[in-house]
């Protein structure tokens, strides 16, 4: 049963639900069926097992292709770090946030790991993005050229402001597990949030580009 | 204002419009900081709505068979989960009885009739289920169930041949039909006629998903694991032997094939062609096991996490057994109900062929099946898309690099996978031996379809290319199949295109090109048809007439021959129809200078 359809079990008796509520709902049920997915995954049941890999394999990549600009790095990134996933599945706790906190968190380490590497053996980072058969050139172009933007721009944020941005507006995790996974408070997340969404205002602004 | 209000606000407003509230909404409850909330709203949207960066498939199915790698050698350490869960059905057949007192039966009719990617298919399922309700005697119960798996099967068939993906809910209703029926033809009192027809359905099920493996969706490849695992296990139960279950983990990677003599058998540990395969309690033997070393083995494998071969099935064959089934290929010439006609030979179609297209007349096939009495009856039919026939060759030179994931042959790097044939005759798989590689051209790829180890001496840069002549290039240089060949060293010039060519020649990398062709055979001229490529073990049964796998083939004074022809070697044949049924042969290219098999002419009755 798809999330949607757990939310909407859960949400089949009240008809007067605020937005709020609603939205609650939703991620209660979301984490309800993560639970029980990861709890089958550390019996390693395949389904489990495949949809932890199918779910998180494609998130993984773009949050190490937006930092990195590298789609190699990006798939060993996501590769790496679902090994790692795997590898200390049986240690994992659930404690009421959704499965993408923990792996994310883990994710970040990855990449803090591979910028101390990279600092000792500097790398010259590609953009060539790997196309797939199937994709058309000009919406190919046009996606390349506005995640080619995004990652610049935040390449002049600080790894904390990326992380914020990233994780809320690409990946639409909520402020608790942002915190969990940067090891910062909620209210130094909003506060990161909101620097890092002014600075990208400049930098993403005609007049920003053209400064930075 | 403070900053810390501000900050509050800011989120506030962003989960508003992550919710799906206007803008202007949002500002109205702070008209004291609209402007700024604004730009900085505005740019949070730009940032969602950036597309996402897709990864490429194959580094995603690289890393899920490192994952699933990583997953078994886990799990080995704790113990197996439990077996199979048969009893969800049981839930969906009680759901149905709601549904029909609720629809009535014309839904119901509605439902038989429809096909897995159909909306009623599940409704289809469960009324099968419920029949199972009113069958009271386990044996009425377990051939309802195989009659259902069958039909699975077929349906499986009719998606491969469509085109379509084959999925995940066709897969797991024969996966637990056959797990059903095997608890109860698993039973020490179950008839034999049941055990016999468990275990031919099985062994057919097996066959066949090994073949489709290639139309399994990445997203599908777990529940193909698991059918398949299930699939097997049944025969292995039927065989009385201690049996291990498969894991469906191992199997979700795929199957591969192994042709090739039996070069050590040390217990668990084979050697095959030169390829070391496990061979284990989870393996299926057929054949006589006796002295395995110095007999041919067909072997079905599978790549474990450590990446050690597992055998799944070994046949051991005899030299009869290579003569009946064997592959055939051709342009099809007639088509009737139940059969057609390929060169010479007649092809018996049943419901349980499994074909990748329809068949016309004129059509591109590639059969796999046996030779029972004057025909042929064909198990798989691949058929060529005019397109893929434009860009298939065969390419024969010098193995120089092998790895996993491609093959480098006489200079052309071919992409190959675990599920490539590799037919190692009596060779052992090498840098440096010869090998023949059916491809084709995809994009900028060649992908090979099946590789075949030689044994014939040629110089270390002769290479050979067989397909079709497509014309000449601006530069001079022809484009057969897909590949540039440089024919300046030639003395014939080729001018038809469409004919079918084999062009000998140099390894010479100049210009691009592979090829430097030396001589040049025109197999079969554009406007001919009814020309067979016939592959298998060759027999000798009189003067100019052989066995060729299924086909007797007649040498005549027009054939031309690369080799000379060896009892209990193998050869391909290019032939048309001749005189009593046998295949006249216009060009044999002999494969191996060392027989196969030792010869026992009280072996044969073809």
């Amino acid at each position: 049963m798809s999330v949607q359809a757990l939310s909407a079990l859960a949400l089949g008796g009240s008809i007067r639900t605020t937005a709020h509520e609603h939205e609650h709902a939703h991620q209660s049920a979301q984490v309800h069926q993560e639970e029980e997915l990861v709890r089958r995954a550390q019996q390693f049941d395949d389904e489990a097992l495949s949809w932890l890999y199918q779910h998180f394999y494609p998130k993984l990549y773009n949050y190490g292709y937006l930092q990195l600009g590298d789609p190699h790095l990006a798939e060993d990134l996501a590769s790496e770090v679902l090994l790692r996933v795997l590898e200390s599945l049986q240690d994992y706790r659930f404690r009421g946030l959704p499965v993408a906190a923990w792996v994310f968190r883990i994710a970040r380490n990855y990449i803090i790991d591979q910028h101390r590497r990279r600092q000792r053996r500097p790398q010259v980072p590609l953009f060539d993005g790997i196309p797939n058969a199937d994709d058309n050139p000009h919406a190919l172009a046009e996606r390349a050229l506005a995640q080619r933007e995004l990652h610049l721009a935040m390449r002049h944020l600080t790894e904390e402001q990326r992380q914020v941005i990233i994780l809320k507006f690409i990946e639409g995790m909520d402020n608790v597990s942002v915190a969990r996974v940067v090891g910062r408070s909620e209210g130094a997340v909003k506060s990161l949030q909101h620097r890092a969404l002014v600075a990208l205002r400049k930098l993403l602004s005609p007049e920003g580009t053209e400064e930075s | 204002m403070k900053q810390r209000d501000f900050e509050s606000i800011l989120d506030e407003c962003l989960k508003a419009v992550g919710r799906g509230e206007s803008l202007d909404s949002v500002l109205g409850r702070h008209p004291q900081c609209a402007d700024e909330l604004r730009l900085l709203l505005a740019t949070a949207q730009g940032v969602r709505r950036t597309p996402a960066a897709t990864p490429r498939l194959a580094a995603q199915q690289t890393g899920w068979q490192r994952f699933l790698g990583q997953a078994i050698a886990l799990r080995r350490a704790r113990q197996r989960p439990a077996f199979a869960l048969w009893w969800r059905p049981l839930a969906v057949a009680a759901s149905l009885v709601l549904v029909l007192s609720v629809t009535g039966g014309a839904t119901v009719y509605a439902a038989s009739k429809s096909m897995p990617n159909d909306r009623l298919y599940a409704l289809k399922l469960a009324t099968e289920d419920a029949r199972l309700w009113f069958a009271f005697d386990e044996n009425d119960r377990a051939n309802i169930l195989l009659n259902q798996a069958d039909t699975r099967l077929t349906e499986i068939g009719n998606q491969f041949e469509s085109g379509e993906a084959v999925g995940d809910n066709v897969l797991a209703a024969m996966r637990h039909r056959m797990d059903r029926a095997a608890d109860i033809v698993d039973k020490p009192d179950a008839p034999t006629d049941l055990v016999a027809r468990a275990g031919e359905l099985s062994a057919r099920q097996e066959q066949a998903l090994i073949f489709i493996q290639g139309e399994v969706s990445f997203k599908s490849a777990p529940e193909y694991g698991r059918t398949l695992a299930v699939v097997h296990d049944v025969r292995l139960a039927l065989r009385s032997e201690p049996a291990e279950p498969s894991d469906p983990l191992v199997l979700a990677n795929g199957v591969g094939q192994v042709i090739g003599r039996v070069e050590q058998s040390d217990g668990g540990s084979w050697t095959v062609g030169g390829v070391p395969v496990v061979v284990n309690r989870s393996t299926i033997v057929e054949g006589d096991a006796s002295g395995v070393v110095g007999k041919v083995a067909n072997v079905a494998v599978v790549r474990q996490a450590d990446d050690t071969l597992q055998a799944l099935t070994v046949s051991l064959q005899t030299q009869g057994d290579v003569a009946s089934g064997m592959r055939i290929t051709g342009v099809v010439d007639k088509v009737q109900d139940n059969r057609i006609s390929v060169g010479d030979h007649t092809v018996t179609i049943d419901k349980n062929t499994i074909k990748d297209g329809q068949l016309r007349e004129g059509s591109q096939v590639e059969i796999i099946g046996q030779n029972s009495g004057n025909v042929f009856a064909a198990s798989f039919i691949h058929i060529a898309q005019p397109e893929e026939a434009e860009s298939a060759f065969a390419y024969e030179g010098e193995v120089e690099q092998v790895s996993p994931d491609h093959w480098t042959v006489g200079g052309l790097t071919f992409v190959v996978s675990l599920s490539t044939p590799v037919d190692a005759g009596a060779l052992f798989m090498e840098t440096g031996a010869r090998a023949r590689v059916q491809a084709t051209r995809q994009g900028s790829e060649f992908v090979a379809q099946r590789i075949t180890l030689l044994t014939t001496e040629e110089a270390e840069d002769t290479v050979a290319v067989e397909g079709v002549f497509q014309g000449r290039l601006a530069n001079g240089h022809w484009l057969v199949g897909g590949l540039e060949v440089d024919a300046n060293l030639s003395a014939v010039q080729l001018e038809t295109t469409g004919t079918l060519v084999r062009a000998v020649g140099n390894r010479g990398a100049q210009d691009g090109t592979v090829v430097a062709v030396r001589s040049v055979e025109p197999l079969q001229a554009s406007d001919e048809t009814g020309l067979v490529l016939v592959e298998g073990v060759m027999t000798r049964l009189g003067q100019n007439a052989w066995l060729v796998g299924p086909a007797r083939v007649q040498i005549t004074d027009e054939t031309r021959t690369d080799g000379e022809l060896l009892a209990g070697g193998r050869a391909l044949v290019w032939g048309r129809p001749g005189p009593n049924g046998s295949l006249e042969a216009v060009y044999v290219d002999v494969l191996d200078t060392q027989p196969l098999f030792v010869q026992d002419s009280g072996t044969l009755s073809y």
